[in-house]
């Protein structure tokens, strides 16, 4: 069954066609969301919230673009919404702390490491993704799809509703920028 | 001054030697997926989405944003309302004259009653 036959049924409501793009898809999009949030649970949150999303607004999808170009754009605001939702609460947690409502501790989540990275690299990629985290929005989205989903600045540009050249420039920015925090990382880490 | 020049350029190609390895780390990287049996936790989630609407609705208005800029829209309403309040002057109009002045000629029951023995 081809991809537009699956989207009609879905919006005919048939569960079977659901279940088929969920397994078809939760890779992509959990791949993508974990790239973004860092944390193999929000990941997960985060990839439900956009299935969710899926059945419920099926019928405003016109086919314009490849089902998995919307699922990356579903993906990526809805990653984006849980980083700030979570900034959100951890400050939040942080004032009720000064006035002693909330005793807890905020900490800071561990080092995160991709499961996809080769055992060799770990170390080295824990450093690349704090250095990614602290990036601007866009560039952080632009560089997660470019080095961790592999996509090219074509699907990247209709992703992220942008031209090739921008994308390209943005990804130089992003770059240049994580040089910047690498650096500035390495050198108030010395060996 | 030499030292520390010397220490600049020993240490500088060292961190990037370093900003490379970290840039390339992710060379080869696998794509992940979730834990076995998403789906069944997805429709899980959903049949629990499918509550009361009234939760959601209850929910939004329990929200201290909410309350405290409801609060304050009403307060900010009265507000308004008492100080375009226009002093009101209280005039008697021609009806309320032709009462008073029938009530003034007018013998009361009790006026009959109470009569002079």
């Amino acid at each position: 069954m081809n991809e537009w036959n699956l989207i009609d049924q879905l919006k005919q409501g048939n569960e079977a066609a659901f279940k088929t793009i969920v397994d078809n898809s939760q890779g992509l999009v959990y791949n993508t969301a974990l790239g973004i949030v860092q944390h193999p649970e929000d990941a997960e949150d985060v990839a439900q919230e956009v299935f969710m999303q899926l059945y419920e607004s099926i019928h405003s999808f016109k086919g314009d673009s490849k089902l998995s170009t919307w699922l990356y754009r579903i993906t990526i605001t809805k990653a984006m919404d849980h980083l700030r939702r979570k900034k959100r609460k951890k400050r939040f947690a942080f004032v009720q702390s000064l006035f002693g409502v909330n005793d807890e501790l905020v900490h800071d989540p561990p080092d995160f490491v991709h499961p996809g990275i080769k055992l060799d690299n770990k170390e080295k990629a824990a450093v690349l993704f704090k250095a990614l985290d602290q990036l601007p929005a866009n560039q952080k989205v632009a560089f997660t799809l470019h080095r961790i989903e592999g996509l090219n600045y074509q699907e990247i540009s209709q992703i992220m509703n942008a031209t090739v050249s921008s994308i390209e420039s943005l990804l130089h920015r992003a770059r240049n920028n994580l040089k910047r925090n690498l650096e500035t990382y390495y050198s108030q880490n010395k060996e | 001054m030499f030292l520390v020049k010397s220490s600049v350029m020993v240490n500088k190609p060292f961190s990037e030697k370093n900003i490379q390895e970290a840039l390339n780390s992710l060379d080869g990287i696998k794509k992940t997926e979730p834990q076995p049996f998403f789906y069944t936790r997805l429709q899980a989630r959903i049949t629990r989405k499918e509550r009361n609407i009234w939760d959601n609705i209850t929910g939004v208005i329990a929200r201290p944003s909410v309350a405290i800029c409801s609060v304050l829209i009403v307060i900010l309403i009265n507000m308004a309302v008492v100080l375009n309040q226009t002093p009101i002057k209280i005039l008697p109009d021609q009806t309320d004259i032709a009462i008073l002045d029938e009530y003034k000629h007018s013998i009361s029951f009790y006026d009959l009653e109470n009569g002079r023995p």
